[in-house]
């Protein structure tokens, strides 16, 4: 071989290697690293913007209303004037069974719906979850309960301008595996019409933050050194959250998700 | 050709079935009918004379029917929200229809959260009034995963409750023909009619022959029915529960259980 001939077959090979599909994993159900989604207008559309509440201490604490008193929590939806919440979510209003549930009673007080989101087994007297009141009958609710992974909402008609149903859901996300989970179940309505308000443990926040915007979806999470658990906001591309406000009614404290659909 | 193409079918059915079957596990549960007329009329509509029988009989599901949603007739009562918090269930409400400023309708009472609910409305010409079907999906304790629907059929012809039927069938098994389901409730129908007939095509019905249900002051024919699928249920107790001052059906109660294999 000449050397003007080796090093044609030397281009062609180093070509070749170039051309290659290197840089893609070589498994393909691994996240891509490079969240995919277009970018808002920094300027809010007020008209398209709804609100959740969702009353946490994003502690490990045990049920919610054990200490609180759930007329406070239906006393502050019936004060609300103006543009009011799509839902109240009350984080650990842990369900007895057979007992008087809060979120039942809150909204038999103010003419809502109730709704329980369990985040473990039934298989204690105490089913520890979310409950959900809203103003909305609903007639569809969705979710999944599989190898120990929850996760469920209730659909709404939104209020806003660009008028859409979203499934407004919940879930307890212990780590990566069951946010996987979670995204292989309901990838199509995530996508497009099903969003998460709900809590991640600290330490596994990060990696589930991560794994959710690999798969194109919005994230945005508040929680500090104090607490055990973070509020996660997960949220098809079309959404975007504008602002998280924290606030207190009397020992019941809240926080304010201003979420825009701006596509 | 065609025999070589049948047996290599033959295989993978036989290869597919126990991975189809992973899924069910048994199921054993209490479910009862309640079948209010009217929105609770003969009892003023109060809810704590149905709530105490459901928390007396301590059931894992109930189907009703006629519930009002915030009527004239009811007093603007938010009726089966005053049953949950009474007996301590959580409530799926499936309006038929708005009536008297409020809504007219079927639902669910379930013992244990459900995570996935859906309704489907009948709506023919020739029908009085629309009427839904509902259904959950429940955990349960056990970690069985079951579906649990209440039903009102179309009463004016044989032919609209046949069509409502297939209606409810085409809507439950659109997405999930695999999870164990029960069908509760009322069919407006007696046993040997075509409706009931055409029913068990698809279902199987728990206990036949075990009672009539209506009038509730002496019944001589049965409309409530409770409804499995796939067909591998079976029942430890039946019973017919007359109470003529709350409605002029007989409530129905079944223990069951569901053979996975």
């Amino acid at each position: 071989m000449t050397p003007y001939k080796y090093f044609i077959h030397l281009s062609i090979l180093l070509c070749l290697a170039s051309c290659s599909p290197s840089d893609k994993p070589a498994d393909s159900n691994k996240p891509d690293p490079q969240p995919e989604y277009p970018t808002p207008p920094e300027q809010t559309k007020e008209a398209n913007v709804f609100i959740i509440d969702f009353f946490s201490t994003l502690e490990d604490e045990g049920n919610f209303f054990i200490s609180r008193d759930a007329g406070v929590a239906a006393d502050y939806i019936k004060a609300q004037s103006g543009k009011r919440s799509i839902v109240y979510m009350f984080d650990r209003a842990d369900y007895q069974i057979s007992e008087e549930q809060a979120a039942t009673k809150i909204a038999y007080q103010v003419s809502a719906f109730p709704y329980f989101a369990q985040s473990a087994a039934a298989k204690a007297e105490t089913i520890p979850g979310t409950a959900m009141v809203t103003r909305y009958p609903i007639s569809d609710y969705d979710g999944i309960a599989k190898e120990g992974t929850y996760l469920s909402g209730c659909t709404i008609q939104l209020p806003i301008t660009l008028t859409d149903k979203l499934c407004v859901a919940t879930s307890y996300i212990p780590d990566e595996k069951a946010a996987e989970r979670i995204f292989l179940e309901k990838k199509v309505r995530l996508l497009s019409d099903m969003m998460i308000v709900g809590t991640v443990p600290a330490e596994s926040a990060g990696a589930v933050q991560e794994y959710f915007e690999s798969m194109s979806l919005r994230v945005h999470r508040l929680g500090s050194s104090q607490t055990v658990k973070d509020l996660i906001v997960v949220l098809p591309a079309s959404y975007v959250c504008r602002n998280i406000e924290s606030g207190k009614k009397v020992n019941l404290p809240y926080y304010r998700i201003y979420i825009e659909k701006w596509m | 050709m065609r025999t070589i193409g049948k047996k290599l079918w033959l295989a993978a059915l036989f290869c597919i079935a126990p991975l189809l079957k992973m899924g069910a596990q048994d199921i054993s549960i209490r479910v009862m009918s309640m079948n209010i007329k009217e929105g609770a009329s003969y009892a003023d509509n109060e809810s704590e004379p149905y709530a105490q029988i459901i928390k007396d009989y301590d059931p894992d599901f109930v189907c009703l029917q006629e519930v009002d949603y915030k009527t004239i007739r009811n007093g603007g009562r938010d009726w089966l929200n005053e049953v949950a918090i009474k007996s301590g269930m959580f409530p799926y409400y499936c309006k038929s229809f708005t009536y008297q400023g409020g809504g007219f309708g079927t639902a669910i009472l379930s013992k244990y959260p459900f995570f996935k609910a859906q309704k489907t409305i009948f709506s023919a010409s020739g029908t009085r009034e629309d009427r839904a079907s509902g259904w959950v999906y429940v955990e349960l304790p056990s970690g069985a995963i079951v579906r649990v629907a209440t039903t009102h059929l179309s009463l004016e012809t044989a032919d609209l409750t046949t069509k409502h039927i297939a209606s409810v069938n085409s809507a439950i098994f659109a997405e999930d023909t695999t999870t164990p389901t029960l069908l509760i409730g009322d069919f407006n129908a007696t046993p040997d009619s075509d409706p009931i007939k055409y029913a068990k095509i698809k279902w199987q019905e728990i206990a036949p022959g075990s009672g009539n249900t209506i009038p509730s002051s002496g019944p001589n024919r049965q409309l409530d029915y409770v409804m499995g699928f796939p067909k591998q249920w079976s029942w430890t107790r039946y019973e017919i529960l007359p109470y003529p001052e709350l409605s002029d059906h007989c409530f129905v109660l079944a223990d069951l259980v569901f053979n996975a294999n």
